[in-house]
């Protein structure tokens, strides 16, 4: 049973008049696979440092399993950590990069041997471990430094942007490894990224940052489909969520450009009832929630607008339409039997039932 | 356009300059020298110098004292390897850290550097002195005996050592310094995640990654401390009894206070092919060193 | 197309211009012209005094004979000007005449890069005995020093008194003291201060090493070399030589003197006494005013009461290449002249070469140099005329080191027998 719990955790740097990281708040259960997410400079890996013990804690308290740990030695918490550089021992073997964790701690020849070479079974290695770090490629490092890892048998794993480095293709089945590894394994998995994408794929909970302050924490489908704010809901969701500024007037917004659609009773009601009637708000909705088949078009025929298509991206199965109607702009993306050129006019269905409401001000969302 | 042969006379007049200060300043006087030691040449009669054979490098072969200096220099470059090299690494590993006064040390550090050796010679003659000196007034404060230094024949050398490295360790300081720099700070963290204490980072990591640096200041050391003359010149002129003369210095004195050239050059031909053989070993040291991080 | 011509025309002219720096011939076509070089600056009082005799040579002499001088200053121990001479020797462009220190008579006389100038020296008798030996090799006169040197045992006058030591018990020329009465005035200044009693420059392993502690082995009764200067074993390792060595060590050894005396020891009250040369009256007089000294002569030896003090220094030579000899001859004598000699000897209060001219400063001096002149004439003794005299000279430095390592060497005979050895195998060329 491991659990991390970040109570209240602040970090401020010396010189610094602003917090880098503004009470983090946080309950990890054992096993659990958390993922903090956000754009540079949002705290997440700080807060992992935080965590490992490789910066000092300003206020707060971290307790792993409820011991408070603030003022253990990193080498004293039993914690693995995977490096975006992956950090290597260049003059060692793969081996000795991976016994040296062992080694320091006292275990026997053989129990080292036998750790080892079972992590090399798991990722594959066991070629290579006789090489050096400058001769295997980035994915085979990055194994390494995960098989260094799963050597410690350690109860936590940290994991500092591990992918970044890598092209995208190996991205994408380092990724499923990575998976892999934590449905084997089980152990419990702190990792930070900046890309959306990993969150969404791999984590059991997403911590959403921005600026040193927590923005939500939720499963991926909770942070996909009821966005606390604006940044969550521009953040999650490739491409971004579309934003408008418009007029809520008795079940219809309007931005006074080409955007005039009627919005479900339901959702009409819930604004009236916030006393947002005949006020400016914030309309979200996402791309893959605009449509333009025949069908949907006949079926809601008031969320219908006619639009130009400024740019079109063919990804394979599906196409971003980037499109303008009057002077707003906005994207679709739609099955690429819909192909359209730049140019052509188009008429695209507002999913309306998938729409997201925010406070112009607040940038809250709008919720029952 | 230029024809390939008028391209290929440029070049040649660009190292034209290079090529005259080489033969003139280095490759003409070194076959003089090998030809003159075999003659008896006496700078006082250049024009009576005949030709003797081997006799010259016989003798240098029986000479006591150029035996001596070979042992005294052996003695100091065995010894100012680790101690200056040692002194550089200790001192760039302080200056590493980010603490207040820092630049106000790198910079004390580098200072001897900067004044030449024979000003330090004569300054630490002063602070060398047994009876008046400044190291044997702080030993004092220790209870310890005031130590003969330059005037004993047993420490005398490894006085000059010391001065030697004192001077020397400044500057390989820095190198150490860019090189620790070049550590990744990861590398520090992931060991002390996997367990280690400041020691063993050291040992596993700091070590490990500075030795393509260490063994370019280890062979610069080596090479350059063959060199030695300032320091006995100017400190003890060689003794006491001769436990302070180096090759090159005896070169020196024979050559040209003793006016014997031809005698000089032979002690030099000979000096000359043993620093040849000792870089050849040296070399093939550091490059099965360097294959094995390639 | 043009640039290499370019190309060739720059290093062309940049050979040149070295080559040119490099070749230095002075064309005495003209033989009535005397070029000479010497070993001072002309911005020093030796040179500046140099300038005026030759101008005044060039003014009088009836011949029409024109001397030139170039100013060569030496760097430390003649590194500079020896050089210079040296190279000269080597592309055949030595001056007519040039200045040489006495040490390298001999290895110049005998490499025949000066010769002989008996002929062109007048009035020798009035030259000191000191100053010709000092030019003479194998009987013939190869230079004319035109100063003398000496050292003297200097003291501080307070801490005499101090120590309890009587007036009538300072040294005198007329009653030196032995070195029994050297070594008890010491043990008594050593026992009151706590310090050695006199600076005796042991840590200067140069020439200065046989020019002051030669006196004692002389005084002694013994020497360096027999008079032919062929053979040392037998003369610098027989009792009398060792006597005089056994005396260093005994003073190291009972920490009369040190052998790593503090800089300005003496003039800074440390040391009572300090055996150093004229040059020291200058600095205790503008430099250390407070300081009441006085100077002694030499100790002698118990056995001998022989009064022997040191002697030597710069001469004037004519080079074998001199074209017109009577012209250099008739530079040298001019400035071997009374008149040049009190002028230049003057200037730089240094002790003269000539009795005549001794007489004309005597007057002039102060009271300790009157002391050198009269000790320098009385008990002067010149130092060996050698070809390797600078093997030689450094075999004495490193005899009298050993001797002064009492600990590790204290046979001092051993120590004899062996340096004899070493030095005898110099004068065997």
């Amino acid at each position: 049973m491991t659990e991390v719990d970040l109570n209240h955790v602040y970090k401020k740097y010396d010189g610094n008049d602003k917090y880098s990281v503004n009470d983090f708040d946080l309950h990890i259960k054992d096993k659990e696979f958390i993922v903090f997410v956000g754009p540079s400079g949002c705290g997440k890996s700080t807060t992992l440092r935080m965590i490992a013990g490789l910066e000092d804690i300003t206020e707060g308290t971290l307790e792993i399993d409820h011991k408070v740990m603030n003022d253990v030695a990193p080498k004293n918490r039993d914690i693995a950590m995977v490096f975006q550089n992956y950090a290597l021992y260049p003059h060692m073997t793969i081996y000795d990069n991976m016994a040296f964790g062992l080694k320091l701690r006292h275990y026997s020849k053989e129990d080292i041997d036998k750790k080892v070479k079972h992590a090399a079974e798991i990722l594959g290695l066991t070629s290579y471990l006789k090489k050096k770090p400058a001769a295997l490629s980035g994915g085979q490092r990055q194994r390494v430094a995960l098989g260094r890892s799963i050597v410690r048998d350690a109860p936590i794993f940290l994991m500092d942007e591990p992918l970044s480095n890598l092209d995208a293709k190996l991205r994408v089945s380092m990724r499923a490894e990575i998976a892999k590894l934590h449905q084997r394994l089980g152990t419990t998995t702190i990792y930070v990224t900046h890309d959306q994408t990993e969150a969404m794929t791999l984590a059991d909970r997403v911590v959403v940052m921005s600026v040193g302050k927590v923005q939500q924490i939720g499963t991926p489908l909770e942070v996909y489909n009821k966005p606390k704010n604006m940044f969550v809901a521009g953040f999650i969701g490739s491409p971004q969520m579309n934003f408008f500024n418009v007029h809520y007037k008795d079940g219809r917004i309007s931005d006074g450009k080409g955007l005039n659609i009627g919005i479900p009773e339901g959702k009409a009601k819930m604004l009236n009832e916030k006393g947002y009637n005949d006020k400016d708000i914030v309309f979200g909705i996402r791309p893959e929630d605009i449509h333009a088949e025949e069908a949907f078009l006949e079926t809601w025929p008031d969320a219908v607008i006619s639009s130009t298509v400024v740019v079109s991206e063919l990804l394979g199965a599906t196409i971003q339409l980037y499109q303008k109607v009057d002077g707003t702009e906005f994207v679709a993306d739609v099955n690429s039997r819909d192909y359209h050129k730049p140019g052509d006019h188009v008429k695209m269905g507002f999913d309306v039932n998938k729409a997201h409401f925010f406070d112009k001000d607040t940038t809250m969302a709008i919720y029952n | 356009m230029q024809t390939k042969g008028i391209k290929r006379q440029i070049g040649w007049l660009y190292v034209l300059p290079a090529i005259l200060i080489l033969l003139t300043f280095l490759i003409i006087p070194f076959l003089m020298s090998f030809s003159y030691s075999f003659t008896n040449y006496n700078i006082l009669t250049p024009w009576a110098k005949q030709y003797v054979g081997f006799t010259n490098y016989i003798n240098t072969f029986k000479d006591p004292v150029f035996l001596q200096s070979l042992k005294n220099i052996a003695q100091f470059v065995i010894f100012i390897m680790p101690i200056q090299v040692g002194a550089a690494l200790g001192l760039a590993l302080i200056v590493n850290k980010k603490r207040p006064g820092n630049t106000f040390f790198k910079i004390s550090f580098f200072a001897p550097q900067v004044v030449s050796l024979t000003v330090v010679s004569i300054l630490w003659m002063y602070i060398l002195n047994p009876d008046q000196g400044l190291l044997n007034g702080i030993l004092g404060i220790f209870h310890i005996k005031p130590q003969p230094f330059l005037t004993s024949p047993k420490q005398a050398m490894f006085a000059i050592i010391g001065v030697s490295a004192w001077q020397g360790a400044g500057y390989q300081m820095l190198i150490f310094l860019a090189g620790l720099q070049n550590i990744p700070d990861s590398l520090y963290e992931a060991a002390e995640l996997d367990g280690a204490n400041s020691w063993q980072r050291f040992l596993h990591i700091t070590l490990p990654m500075l030795k393509p640096t260490s063994m370019m200041i280890l062979t610069t050391t080596f090479i350059s401390a063959f060199n030695l003359v300032i320091q006995p010149m100017i400190m003890t002129q060689g003794g006491p009894q001769n436990a302070t003369m180096t090759p090159i210095y005896y070169i020196y004195r024979t050559g040209f206070t003793d006016r014997q050239l031809g005698y000089a050059s032979a002690m030099s031909v000979i000096y000359g092919i043993i620093i040849i053989i000792f870089t050849i070993i040296q070399r093939k040291i550091t490059n099965a060193g360097g294959d094995e991080n390639a | 197309m043009e640039k290499w011509k370019l190309g060739v025309a720059t290093v062309a002219a940049i050979a040149a211009l070295g080559l040119a720096g490099c070749s230095n011939n002075q064309g005495s076509s003209n033989s009535k012209n005397v070029t000479m070089w010497v070993h001072v600056s002309n911005t020093d009082p030796e040179g500046k005094a140099l300038q005026k005799n030759v101008n005044d040579f060039n003014k009088e002499n009836k011949h029409g004979y024109k001397a030139k001088v170039q100013f060569i200053p030496r760097s430390g121990s003649g590194g500079g000007y020896e050089d210079k001479v040296n190279a000269a020797l080597n592309s055949g462009s030595l001056p007519d005449v040039l200045t040489l220190d006495g040490p390298n008579t001999a290895a110049y006389a005998h490499s025949k890069i000066i010769q002989p100038i008996d002929k062109y020296i007048t009035n020798k008798k009035d030259i000191l005995p000191t100053i010709i030996k000092q030019g003479t090799y194998k009987g013939k006169l190869y230079a004319a020093g035109y100063s003398e040197s000496s050292i003297g045992i200097y003291y501080n006058k307070k801490m005499f008194k101090e120590a309890g030591i009587k007036d009538s018990e300072i040294a005198t020329l007329k009653h030196p003291w032995t070195w029994t009465q050297f070594k008890d005035i010491c043990k008594r200044l050593k026992n009151h201060f706590h310090e050695p009693a006199i600076n005796m420059n042991l840590n200067d392993h140069s020439e200065m090493a046989l020019y002051s502690l030669a006196p004692f082995v002389w005084s002694a009764g013994g020497s360096i070399t027999n008079p032919a200067g062929t053979k040392a074993v037998g003369y610098f390792n027989s009792k009398q030589t060792t006597s005089a060595f056994q005396l260093i060590q005994d003073m190291v050894k009972d920490g009369y003197t040190t052998i790593s005396p503090k800089d300005k020891g003496f003039e800074t009250g440390k040391y009572a006494m300090m055996m150093t040369g004229t040059w020291e009256v200058q600095t205790l007089q503008n430099q250390y005013k407070n300081l009441q000294w006085g100077v002694m002569p030499y100790p002698v030896s118990p056995a001998t009461h022989k009064q022997v003090s040191p002697t030597g220094s710069w001469q004037y030579a004519m080079s074998s290449t001199a074209k017109n000899k009577k012209a250099a001859g008739a530079l040298i004598n001019f400035l071997m002249s009374k008149k040049c000699m009190y002028r230049s000897d003057m200037a730089n209060t240094v002790l003269p070469a000539r009795k005549s001219v001794s007489k004309m400063m005597m007057p002039k001096v102060n009271e300790q140099m009157r002391f050198f002149i009269k000790q320098n004439q009385t008990t002067g003794h010149a130092r060996p005329v050698l070809v390797n005299y600078p093997q030689v000279t450094r075999t004495f430095a490193d005899t009298v080191q050993n001797v002064t390592l009492y600990k590790k060497n204290p046979n001092v005979q051993k120590v004899m027998n062996e340096q004899a050895k070493v030095i005898q195998k110099y004068l065997q060329k």
